[in-house]
């Protein structure tokens, strides 16, 4: 199953929400939503979870518009919102039991799925407490069983990691990988950058609305080879080797760091190799020459500038 | 089919919103508390009754009433229950989920906005219900008090749970209402004065069953017209209120005037119907008046409402609208947008207007007479809301949002109706309301057509604006019917 969205916009009033924001994510991929605050994130994932219309542009599920066929979408795709709305007075199992009804699970079948997805999201121990006595991490594991109900192909997380302690993170990744591996195509928004890279086969990285960069993650970073930050360090005088290092072309900034320096080299890694047999031809004695591993963080830092709408 | 498998079938079958509903209410502590609040009240009022009568004083077979007493206590508490706490119990739960991401949550499921309403009220009559059943014990047992028969006590209780199941759609229809702080306080204030209302009515209903008892209605002759005229008048507004609460609940991008629309056009045929039975058949005036009246009205209503609707198709709607062309007229009366609003009920009224010719010629009585006042008062209607429209579209759209046009047109039909008669009055000190010289400052007030010195002028005036409007709309209307074409197919 395959989502892709074509200029989606969607404005109120005269803010533009989301300005024309294209992206596909296939089947048995992981793709990160990342953005600064009011970026757009959560107005495009309620769009493609059909609570809100775009006011331009579509979104497709294998072909089929989510907006001109949104009772056919909902049959598709499983969404987790941002926080897990208050139900007073209700079980874990009976809270699952409901929305198992809600998509027309029958029966005996009904009772298995909701059995099964409770194993899957390590609820079993808990499935007759109460929703509202649990914990933060909790109720983000019972969010995403209820998305993960009706066996979606298309699963779309808003923030699904905000609160979440160190571990229970961890296991919420390890559950993200298990689903993308079934086939799944997963849209999760985070601002955990780090985490994102480490699961993520691609992002779209969204500022005022506006969509900065998407695709994949290596294609992502391909950008970022064209400019690298290399740490350098030499045995002999720090202060001497900043002003060599300086007077080489395509370096662009050097900067002390501990006992060596940090360099940024303009023209990727070519320049990079010229940059280190300049050195070594002018007699310095090289021991430390490590281009930074940045990855999604430091894409995400160098296309945004931080504002938020 | 196996019990347990019919068990699962009929397990299945239910709506999963009343499965939800229910299972909250038992988990939680309202329904227990008041459940048991109301078995230790019961217990307590017939106890103490027994205990201040007397052995002695309690004579069963002398004509005695003592069940009527604490029947007439233990109705009182079961009413304010029934019709006043669980109806608020109802708006409150459904208010706390509208406000939060709940009912939003119920839309990426497959529950459709109507099985969401239905699950609704099936709950709370499910509470009802409950709340009933632990009353019925006690209730009976008045009839061993005597005073009372059985029949009644029945019959009062149906009452209760029709008046019951009243309040609670109301209650939901206006807790779905989504209105800013100050208008959602006043909608509190009169949904409580309305829950009042109801609870009145149905206890004193419940008290004159007591006192005449349920046999003293059958005994009477031609009971079964009146019966079927308020089974049909209550069935009618139930219907009303709920299509109109599931319009709420659908999400705005959708085609949420086609059910409302296909319901009161039913509604509309059944009631003209029933007028045309006591027209024709009976050769009575009355059910075709009460019938001319309430649907001019109501259509009035349905042209203020119309042009707060949206001028834009959203993409959903654009989606279903027909391709064929042959089809694209008639459907541009069932789609959601102020001009298919407007034009939709345009036509209702010419069509009452057209039978209502028919009903006076055989009734002998001049249109005027019976039709016109209602006709011109709607035609007054749809000049100011035209005259709304217009000024909210084309200047007043910074100040004026679309959906306070209704306010607008009623500051405008306020401003004219009083202003004129204000200028009038002080030109013309000497002149009287009623006579031709006041009446014409009174001529650009709706009401002036009820005027019986003046009605004819007035209903004349006012077709003659309501065309004047259209004319000035007519570009707004014809950019309407434009933008009315489907989605380009991806091919």
């Amino acid at each position: 199953m395959r989502l892709r969205v074509e200029h989606l916009k969607r404005s109120f009033g005269d803010i533009k929400a989301v300005d024309d924001v294209s992206f596909s994510v296939a089947a048995g991929e992981i793709y990160g939503f990342v953005g600064p605050n009011g970026a757009g994130k959560t107005t495009t994932m309620r769009i493609l979870a059909t609570l809100d219309e775009p006011t331009a542009g579509d979104a497709l599920l294998d072909g089929v518009s989510l907006v001109q066929q949104p009772e056919w979408a909902r049959r598709t795709l499983g969404f987790m919102p941002d926080q897990l709305p208050t139900h007073r007075d209700m079980s874990v199992d009976d809270y699952l039991d409901f929305f198992a009804r809600a998509y027309g699970l029958r029966a005996g079948h009904r009772r298995r799925v909701v059995a099964d997805i409770e194993d899957f999201t390590n609820l079993a121990g808990i499935r007759h407490k109460l929703i509202h006595t649990l914990s933060k991490g909790m109720k983000q594991r019972v969010s995403l069983a209820r998305a993960l109900i009706h066996d979606p192909g298309v699963l779309i997380l808003d923030e699904p990691a905000a609160g979440l302690d160190p571990r229970a993170r961890v296991e919420l990744r390890e559950l993200l990988l298990v689903l993308a591996e079934q086939g799944k195509a997963v849209l999760i928004s985070s601002h955990i950058l780090t985490e994102l890279s480490e699961i993520c086969h691609g992002a779209v990285i969204l500022e005022h609305g506006r969509m900065l960069r998407a695709g994949a993650i290596r294609d992502l970073l391909q950008d970022r080879t064209q400019h690298l930050v290399v740490r350098l360090r030499a045995l002999g005088e720090v202060a001497e080797l900043h002003r060599e290092v300086l007077t080489i072309p395509g370096v662009e900034t050097a900067r002390l760091v501990g006992d060596g320096l940090e360099i940024e080299i303009e023209g990727g890694e070519e320049a990079a190799a010229e940059v280190l047999a300049h050195l070594i031809q002018a007699g310095h004695r090289v021991i430390e020459f490590q281009p930074r591993q940045g990855g999604l963080e430091e894409v995400f830092m160098n296309v945004t500038d931080g504002e938020v709408q | 089919m196996s019990g347990r498998r019919w068990m699962e079938w009929l397990d299945d079958a239910v709506n999963p919103i009343v499965v939800k509903e229910v299972r909250q209410a038992v988990h939680g502590r309202f329904l227990p508390s008041i459940l048991l609040a109301f078995l230790c009240f019961q217990l307590g009022t017939l106890g103490i009754y027994l205990m201040s009568k007397g052995t002695s004083d309690i004579n069963l077979l002398e004509g005695a009433s003592y069940g009527e007493e604490v029947f007439g206590i233990l109705i009182s508490l079961l009413f304010f229950a029934a019709v006043f706490c669980i109806p608020i119990y109802a708006a409150v739960r459904m208010q706390a989920e509208r406000s939060g991401h709940g009912l939003a949550l119920f839309y990426i499921s497959t529950l459709s906005p109507s099985r969401v309403i239905t699950g609704k009220l099936g709950s709370n009559l499910i509470v009802t219900l409950l709340l009933f059943s632990a009353c019925l014990p006690y209730l009976s047992f008045t009839y061993f008090l005597r005073g009372i028969d059985l029949p009644t006590v029945f019959a009062a209780l149906a009452v209760g749970f029709v008046a019951s199941a009243a309040g609670i759609l109301s209650a939901v229809f206006l807790a779905s209402l989504q209105v800013s702080k100050l208008l959602k306080l006043l909608i509190s204030l009169a949904g409580l004065g309305w829950l009042i209302t109801l609870l009145s009515v149905s206890l004193g209903l419940a008290f004159a069953l007591r006192q005449l008892g349920v046999a003293s209605y059958f005994t009477r002759s031609n009971i079964w017209g009146p019966t079927l005229f308020s089974v049909v008048i209550c069935s009618v507004l139930f219907g009303l209120v709920f299509v109109l609460t599931v319009a709420l609940v659908t999400p705005a991008t959708a085609n949420r005037a086609l059910p409302v629309r296909r319901f009161v056009t039913v509604a509309w045929l059944v009631l003209t119907a029933g007028a045309a039975v006591d027209c024709f058949v009976d050769g009575r005036q009355d059910l075709v008046t009460v019938w001319g009246l309430v649907i001019y009205w109501f259509f009035a209503v349905v042209m203020l409402s119309a042009i707060c609707a949206r001028d834009q198709m959203t993409q959903r709607v654009a989606s279903e609208v027909p391709r064929s062309q042959l089809f694209r007229g008639p459907a541009f009366l069932w789609f959601s947008g102020s001009a298919n609003g407007l034009v939709w009920a345009v036509v209702m009224v010419a069509l009452t207007a057209a039978i209502h010719l028919l009903f006076n010629h055989r009734l002998n009585v001049e249109f005027e007479e019976l039709a016109g006042p209602q006709l011109g008062f709607c035609a007054y209607i749809l000049s100011y809301a035209l005259l709304a429209l217009l000024l909210q579209r084309g200047w007043l759209s910074p100040w004026v949002r679309r959906s306070q046009t209704w306010v607008l047109a009623l500051i405008l039909i306020t401003l004219f109706s009083a202003l004129l008669p204000m200028i009038g009055f002080l030109l013309s000190p000497e002149s009287v309301a009623g006579s031709m010289t006041f009446g014409l400052w009174l001529i650009l007030s709706p009401f002036s057509v009820y005027s019986d010195a003046f009605d004819t002028f007035a209903m004349r005036f006012a077709l003659g604006w309501a065309v004047v409007m259209l004319v000035l709309a007519r570009s707004w209307f014809l950019a309407q019917f434009r933008q009315f074409v489907p989605m380009p197919s991806d091919g």
